[in-house]
């Protein structure tokens, strides 16, 4: 088993599909318009299996989300996110897993890239 | 790969392979010297400090060297130079920032020109960033900006080595005056240089206590004091360090490698190797392949 999708609630969804498509560079995996089932848009984060599926909360009583990307690089991606427009909370820190810089959606949705690294490697 | 890298802010970024070279010069500005593969012998003044994948020098503004490669297979030789401007921008946003304070309160400063000139661990995430930066500028990486956020990031991370190495090791002293520890560790660094070039050679206390101007005794209690291992202790973990990194990269013999990195004996070093590394030399390059 795997995660597939995972929930991210909005409150507006031609914005949201701009922030995740034009400024951090995932793409809308089945168009940009709502299904017209479930009133979802997929997005697909880089060229995984995997999506962040935007629900509009209009209500507010969609739960908040921390959505934790793995990267390669973390100053590289850092860097080009931040060129995109996307504002970092901070500076990319050093924790004990890796390298990590946090940025949120304009919803109250954390993302934090994180750059594993092994010190033990040589 | 070979290039030189000046960016408009004049930092410098310089990479050659190379199995022979001897040059000697002046430094422009502070910088940062690696062997990201073989090894690299300078000289400055009548010290020689040899650095491997796991060590790297840093030398002053205006230093005179020289510095030596004579290796049988090519040396990848990597080396930054920080422009002055950079490194008063870098001071002043760090003494700006909280968090580095609060986190790193000892840093060099205004990188503390005493314990420059002497050998580093290269490890953590500094070789991370440096692997990193070294990656992109290989596939011809154009953006200045980025490049200088590496380069950022290498100061952060020499700063954390530097308190780690010279700020904790000095409070771990037991002398009361500030300026006593430090010469005291200068002194220590000398007699680690000592063996971070030496490594593989036959070392005699004698002449460790005399690379370091301190007597065998007072040698031996500040140096555990800092360290919190002897100095014998310290040679044994080198060894099987740079024995892993044989192990890893190269296809020598674990015979030849026990003779290039100083031990007497192959089972003892088979010993030491699996007590610290839980497997096995043979194991070990099976895995890591």
């Amino acid at each position: 088993m795997k995660i597939k999708h995972v929930m991210v609630f909005v409150k507006d969804m031609e914005e949201a599909v701009g922030f995740f498509t034009e400024k951090v560079g995932f793409s809308a995996a089945n168009g940009t318009a709502p299904d017209a089932q479930t009133n979802q848009v997929s997005i697909r984060i880089n060229n995984t299996d995997q999506y962040l599926n935007l629900i509009v909360d209009k209500e507010k009583t969609g739960f908040k989300t921390r959505i934790i990307l793995n990267t390669e690089d973390c100053l590289k991606d850092y860097h080009h996110l931040k060129t995109q427009g996307i504002d970092f909370k901070n500076q990319p820190q050093y924790l004990s897993a890796g390298l990590s810089a946090e940025f949120n959606d304009n919803y109250g949705n954390e993302f934090v890239l994180l750059e594993e690294r092994n010190y033990d490697d040589l | 790969m070979d290039y030189v890298r000046t960016l408009k802010n004049n930092n410098k970024i310089l990479s050659e392979t190379r199995a022979h070279r001897y040059q000697t010069q002046y430094t422009a500005d502070l910088s940062l010297k690696f062997a990201l593969s073989g090894s690299e012998l300078y000289q400055i003044g009548r010290r020689d400090l040899s650095i491997y994948p796991d060590s790297f020098l840093i030398l002053n503004k205006g230093t005179y060297y020289t510095s030596k490669i004579d290796s049988d297979v090519p040396v990848e030789s990597f080396s930054i130079t920080f422009d002055q401007d950079f490194l008063h921008d870098f001071n002043r946003s760090y003494a700006s920032n909280p968090t580095l304070l609060l986190d790193e309160p000892n840093g060099p400063g205004n990188f503390d020109i005493d314990f420059n000139e002497t050998i580093y661990p290269f490890a953590g995430d500094m070789r991370f960033n440096i692997r990193h930066l070294k990656h992109h500028l290989d596939s011809g990486l154009q953006d200045e900006l980025l490049i200088n956020e590496y380069l950022h990031h290498c100061l952060l991370n020499y700063q954390k080595v530097y308190n780690n190495e010279v700020y904790q090791k000095a409070e771990k002293l037991n002398f009361a005056n500030q300026s006593t520890r430090n010469e005291i560790l200068k002194r220590l660094n000398m007699a680690k240089d000592y063996m971070y070039t030496n490594y593989n050679k036959n070392i005699m206390l004698e002449e460790l206590s005399k690379h370091a101007c301190l007597s065998v005794n007072h040698l031996l209690r500040t140096f555990k004091q800092a360290f919190g291992i002897s100095p014998h202790q310290f040679l044994i973990q080198l060894r099987l360090q740079r024995a892993r990194i044989l192990l890893k990269t190269t296809h020598y013999s674990i015979n030849e490698i026990v003779c290039m990195v100083g031990f007497e004996c192959p089972s003892s070093f088979i010993r030491l190797f699996k007590t610290k590394y839980i497997v096995t030399p043979q194991k070990y390059r099976q895995v890591s392949a």
